[in-house]
């Protein structure tokens, strides 16, 4: 399952930057068909749009998942006392436990 | 142009998502918590909104006279509706406020359970046969090619026309025919009746 080891090693940005131009294209799309409302605009904002907007908006939430299950990680190992699990290639690190 | 509320609200919204968008990637922040729900309105909420929005509009737009007439060989079928002084089905339903603009919808709208779904099934499949088949036929052409899959159900007319209203049965040739009409045998639109619907209708022809 390398490719799956590859797909959760992208960094958070990089899928977020995927995201936002893959959005924005769905987003031209459905403006297409508002203002041009004959039958291929119309089709490809009901089809093409929709998959677009739905996979950017699920690109995001990945992200997000992602980020929480690793600062999740990193309090428990940190409660543990042992090293902090280590964020991917240009990830923030994720922000340390509050002194007691 | 002529934009619909729905339309507005729907282009609001992919404007409000954009900025957010492209904000974001020419700025290029780090990802802290605020700019996730930043992001969470540029990539979440606002394409949303424009996309339910948007498909809503869509639906409606797909109802409108003026859509089918996008496609050339309509228009001989549109410029008689549009036609005030026509005397076919088409043109005297499209006078009254519940067919209006969406006239072709309304008659030829599948009334069963999945009647929505099939009609927009059968609607993409007419715009794959005008690309496929239709696209480089001249109007005049395509009058003599096209036809309806099946004859036009009356249930159809039934929606309105209920034939249990006493002035409907005080006709005697609604009397005569009303077992078959009820059961399809005699279509209302036929030649003799009140037919064709079309200036150039054709029978139907099987698939």
């Amino acid at each position: 399952m390398s490719w799956w080891k590859r797909l959760v090693g992208i960094p958070s940005k990089r899928v977020l930057d995927l995201a936002c131009v893959v959005a924005l294209v769905a987003l031209v799309l459905i403006s297409w068909s508002m203002v041009d409302p004959r039958p291929i605009p119309v089709i490809l904002a009901m089809s093409v749009g929709q998959v677009l907007g739905t996979l950017s908006f699920a690109a995001f939430l990945v992200v997000v998942v992602r980020d929480l299950r690793r600062a999740q990680l990193n309090d428990v190992s940190s409660e543990r006392g042992s090293p902090a699990e280590r964020p991917a290639p240009g990830e923030p690190s994720a922000p340390s436990p509050p002194a007691p | 142009m002529n934009l619909s509320f729905l339309a507005i609200v729907s282009l609001a919204c992919a404007l409000g998502a954009a900025i957010i968008l492209v904000g974001y990637l020419t700025r290029r922040p780090a990802l802290t918590g605020m700019v996730k729900v930043w992001l969470l309105l540029g990539l979440g909420v606002l394409p949303i909104g424009a996309a339910a929005s948007g498909n809503l509009q869509g639906y409606e737009t797909t109802k409108q006279r003026s859509f089918c007439a996008d496609c050339h060989v309509m228009s001989p079928q549109v410029s008689d509706s549009n036609d005030p002084h026509s005397g076919s089905l088409s043109s005297r339903h499209s006078r009254t406020a519940l067919f209006g603009a969406e006239n072709c919808y309304v008659c030829h709208e599948d009334y069963g359970m999945f009647g929505t779904v099939l009609t927009k099934a059968d609607g993409m499949k007419h715009v794959w046969l005008y690309y496929t088949q239709y696209l480089h036929v001249s109007a005049e052409a395509a009058k003599s090619r096209i036809h309806l899959y099946q004859p036009y159900p009356n249930e159809s007319c039934m929606q309105c026309h209920s034939t249990t209203d006493t002035i409907w049965q005080s006709v005697p040739d609604h009397t005569a025919a009303l077992a078959a009409v009820r059961t399809n045998q005699v279509s209302c639109a036929s030649v003799g009746c009140h037919g064709f619907a079309h200036p150039n209708a054709r029978p139907p022809v099987a698939p």
